[in-house]
């Protein structure tokens, strides 16, 4: 269980976390969701005891993590691949963070076994590709077999053979019985992956809910309905108030009204009795989801459009808020 | 116990520890080499046998910056504060160990470099006898272990290598021969400088460091200098540790 | 040109340059400040005790220089500079000569900075700039600050790596050279011909007090301008050496 309340970190004049508040529960993967910049990072580093908050507190099954006893074996971690002394090897690294939480010396070889490293658990970690790396990371967070564990845009820049291995084996740690909380900017990988999900952008909290919630709230939901007698269908249904548009399919035309149900669009051509021919709600995807929630979220905007006589507005394109 | 063996394995499992810890000793039997064969028997004496003292003092003392500055750089003390989040522990472990290495490679190198010396000039009286001359060898490992906790400290407080390997070497080998040069206070400024005091210690009032001015004589005695530097040394380590524990990691 | 220009947004765009010289700065104008502030008689401030600081905007200096290189190695930028332009000499000539450059002037800010602030703080004293010897004192403080950041830059293209070029050149300018003459009998001798003994010669020599004044070496077999090149030719061949490794090494 992982408590953030009020969390907020600030860097100079920029807000990097802004009164964030979430609840991580046991037993499910939750997917912590934001575009680059949105403070994930930030937030996982306060988690961890690294950052100090400048306001609220994160608490790990009720205690601030720097008041764990021997950490290691309540959270797991993997922030980032590169944090290894390039010079050492991997075992060595494993060895120096085991004995720092009084694991036995065997546990090291197991993980190095569970992560598919034990052939090249002898050579130094900075000759090692990124996702040899990234499995090196994974088996310093499982070393302590914790309950709660802790990745930081696992998958970023891996090959895909890398990122099936990543996402199997944190689907396998969840099928355990762990919490598993992994931030990503890739949707499609938590929609893959995550049942809930915290939602930030710019440092705020957009949502937390489970991922179909969030997909069934966000998106504006719409349905595409086919008829013989469609020109009476959209007089009906513009009566009623509904927004139509018209999209030409390889049957014909179809009309997408936003803002339906199936139920409601049914009951309608019911009533003045048209002939359907196809009558489908139309989810929204997570990526549209997110894009509509975190639209005003992201740090680094790329869309031109300056303000004519606004030097300020036109001065804030493509500039980040920086760190 | 635990977190002293992680130090050992972390110091150990990386290449610039042995690096620097054979140059500092290579120095050391180096210029006790070369002092025995360049020096008459009747010349030789025990403090000519330490002259690489101080020079491979400094790269002890880099050898103790890189220790902690390098976890910085690779961002490995992350994970270290992560394991252990009491951050006063590890950076106590941590030092302690790079102490520990220093003041027993400071006794290897001093007693090696005397040998080195007997082995040269087997005529030579080269007899440890008084106080004084256990003093000049056995207190070079407790200079260095007390220099080594200086550069964590001062690493732990930079947290990089560059900036923390000048303002060490700058300090110990320019600034507290130039503050003698102040005109009227400059000497009794320098009276009170820590380095002054360490090598007081090793050397007595009769050696001075390489091409520095002389000082005025030195408030205390040689022990009473070991303890004024030790002090200093103990309270740049607590402002470290105060600061490593209010910032982020 | 085009090259030159490469290696200024280079050197200019990072911010440990930035950071030496303003250290640089000071650390030798604060000493003179210290220096002539505690003189209680402003007609013992000489021109040559304004310059006792000298030396700190020197190793300063040499750390700027070592790090313009050794950072490249460290960020595989190098990599990069050499796949843009394949002629390495040219390449490390043309960085060497602007780090040069910029140490030059660093060193006759900090030189005559520290001769002004002197003369602010003991406005009643006789500083001027009357003689050959007390021009080569202020003024050549930039040349010798060139001359040292090419030597600097030469060992860091060498090791390759911060902690060791800082450590090298540091030890050997501030300590190693001293050490020489602790040598028994032939010490002196070969101090004499020491690099940076010869450096420090050529500004000091034929100023009785402050710094280096009288050589401890005793008697220098050069003249001031002789030391110079003395000095120049050393860097020149560190340089030369460093450039037929760099030739012969992959990167």
């Amino acid at each position: 269980m992982i408590e953030a309340v009020g969390l907020t970190k600030r860097y100079g004049r920029t807000v990097a976390v802004d009164n964030l508040s979430f609840t991580v529960k046991p037993g499910r993967v939750t997917g912590f969701l934001g575009p680059n910049g949105a403070g994930k990072s930030t937030t996982m580093r306060m988690i961890l005891g690294l950052d100090r908050p400048d306001a609220g507190r994160v608490l790990i099954d009720g205690r601030p993590y720097r008041e764990l006893d021997r950490p290691l074996r309540t959270v797991g971690a993997l922030l980032d691949a590169k944090w290894v002394h390039p010079n050492r090897s991997a075992r060595a690294h494993l060895q120096w963070l085991a004995k720092s939480n009084a694991l036995p010396a065997r546990r090291v070889d197991e993980v190095l076994e569970l992560v598919g490293l034990s052939g090249v658990a002898g050579r130094r970690a900075g000759g090692f590709s990124l996702g040899m790396a990234q499995r090196l990371g994974i088996a310093a967070a499982l070393l302590g077999d914790p309950e709660i564990l802790l990745f930081d845009e696992p998958v970023n820049g891996l090959d895909p053979e890398g990122i099936l291995w990543i996402r199997q084996f944190m689907r396998r740690l969840a099928a355990e019985g762990r919490t598993v909380f992994v931030s990503s900017h890739l949707l499609s990988e938590m929609a893959l992956t995550a049942e809930d999900l915290v939602v930030v952008g710019r440092g705020r909290l957009i949502a937390q809910c489970s991922t179909a919630e969030f997909v069934d709230n966000a998106s504006e939901s719409s349905v595409r309905v086919r008829s013989p007698q469609l020109d009476r269908l959209r007089t009906a249904l513009l009566h009623k108030g509904f927004t139509v548009h018209t999209e030409p399919t390889a049957e014909g035309n179809a009309l997408v009204v936003s803002a339906a149900t199936s139920d409601q669009v049914g009951e309608i051509a019911a009533a003045q009795g048209v002939v359907l021919h196809e009558l489908s709600p139309q989810r929204g995807s997570l990526e549209e989801a997110f894009m509509q929630l975190t639209s005003d979220s992201v740090q680094y905007r790329t869309d031109v459009s300056p303000v004519a006589g606004d030097g300020a507005a036109q001065n804030d394109r493509l500039v980040p808020a920086g760190k | 116990m635990n977190l002293l063996a992680v130090e050992r394995i972390k110091f150990f499992s990386t290449r610039s520890p042995w690096w620097t810890a054979v140059t500092a000793l290579a120095l050391m039997l180096g210029m006790s080499a070369l002092f025995a064969s360049v020096l008459e028997p009747d010349q030789l004496a025990v403090p000519a046998t330490q002259a690489g003292y101080d020079l491979a003092l400094v790269v002890v003392m880099v050898m103790a910056t890189l220790a902690i500055t390098t976890e910085y750089r690779f961002n490995t003390i992350k994970v270290a504060f992560q394991a252990e989040p009491r951050r006063t522990r590890v950076l106590l472990a941590k030092t302690a160990m790079v102490a520990l290495v220093a003041g027993v490679l400071g006794e290897v190198a001093a007693f090696g470099s005397w040998a080195l010396a007997k082995v040269i000039r087997p005529a030579a009286d080269l007899s440890i006898d008084s106080g004084t001359e256990w003093r000049q060898v056995a207190g070079v490992g407790l200079v260095w272990a007390l220099g080594a906790v200086l550069a964590v400290a001062v690493g732990a407080l930079l947290r990089q290598t560059a900036g923390a390997v000048t303002l060490l070497l700058v300090y110990a080998l320019l600034v507290e021969n130039l503050v003698g040069l102040i005109p009227e206070v400059g000497p009794d400024v320098q009276r009170w400088l820590p380095f002054t005091h360490a090598n007081h210690f090793v050397r007595g009032t009769g050696g001075q460091p390489a091409g520095a001015e002389v000082a005025s004589a030195p408030p205390f005695g040689p022990w009473g200098s070991l303890a004024y530097f030790a002090g200093i040394v103990l309270a740049v380590l607590v402002i470290a540790l105060v600061t490593a524990n209010r910032r982020d990691a | 040109m085009s090259l030159l220009a490469v290696e200024r947004i280079k050197l200019l765009s990072t911010r440990s340059p930035w950071w030496c010289a303003l250290v640089a700065l000071a650390l030798t104008t604060g000493f003179a400040a210290l220096v002539s502030a505690t003189l209680s008689d402003a007609s013992g401030l000489t021109v040559a005790l304004t310059q006792t600081g000298s030396n700190f905007g020197l190793m300063v200096v040499m750390v700027m220089a070592a790090l313009a290189i050794t950072t490249e190695y460290r960020f595989g930028t190098i990599r990069s500079t050499f796949q843009a332009v394949p002629n390495r000499s040219l390449v490390l000539l043309t960085k060497t000569t602007v780090v040069a450059l910029l140490a030059g002037v660093i060193g006759e800010l900090a030189a005559f900075g520290s001769w002004g602030v002197a003369k602010l703080v003991q406005p009643a004293s006789d500083l001027g700039l009357d003689s050959a010897a007390e021009w080569r004192q202020v003024a050549g403080t930039g040349l010798i600050y060139a001359l040292a950041a090419v030597v600097a830059v030469a060992v860091g293209t060498l090791v390759r790596h911060s902690a060791g070029a800082i450590t090298l050149v540091l030890i050997w300018s501030l300590l190693v050279e001293k050490m020489v003459m602790l040598i028994p009998k032939v010490g002196g001798d070969i101090y004499r011909w020491m690099p940076f003994n010869m450096a420090g010669h050529f500004q000091s020599s034929g100023l009785s007090s402050g710094g280096d004044g009288t050589n401890p070496a005793g008697d220098m077999p050069l003249g001031p301008w002789a030391s110079l090149g003395y000095f120049a030719a050393f860097a020149a061949v560190v340089m030369t050496v460093a450039l037929v490794v760099t030739h012969r090494r992959d990167v």
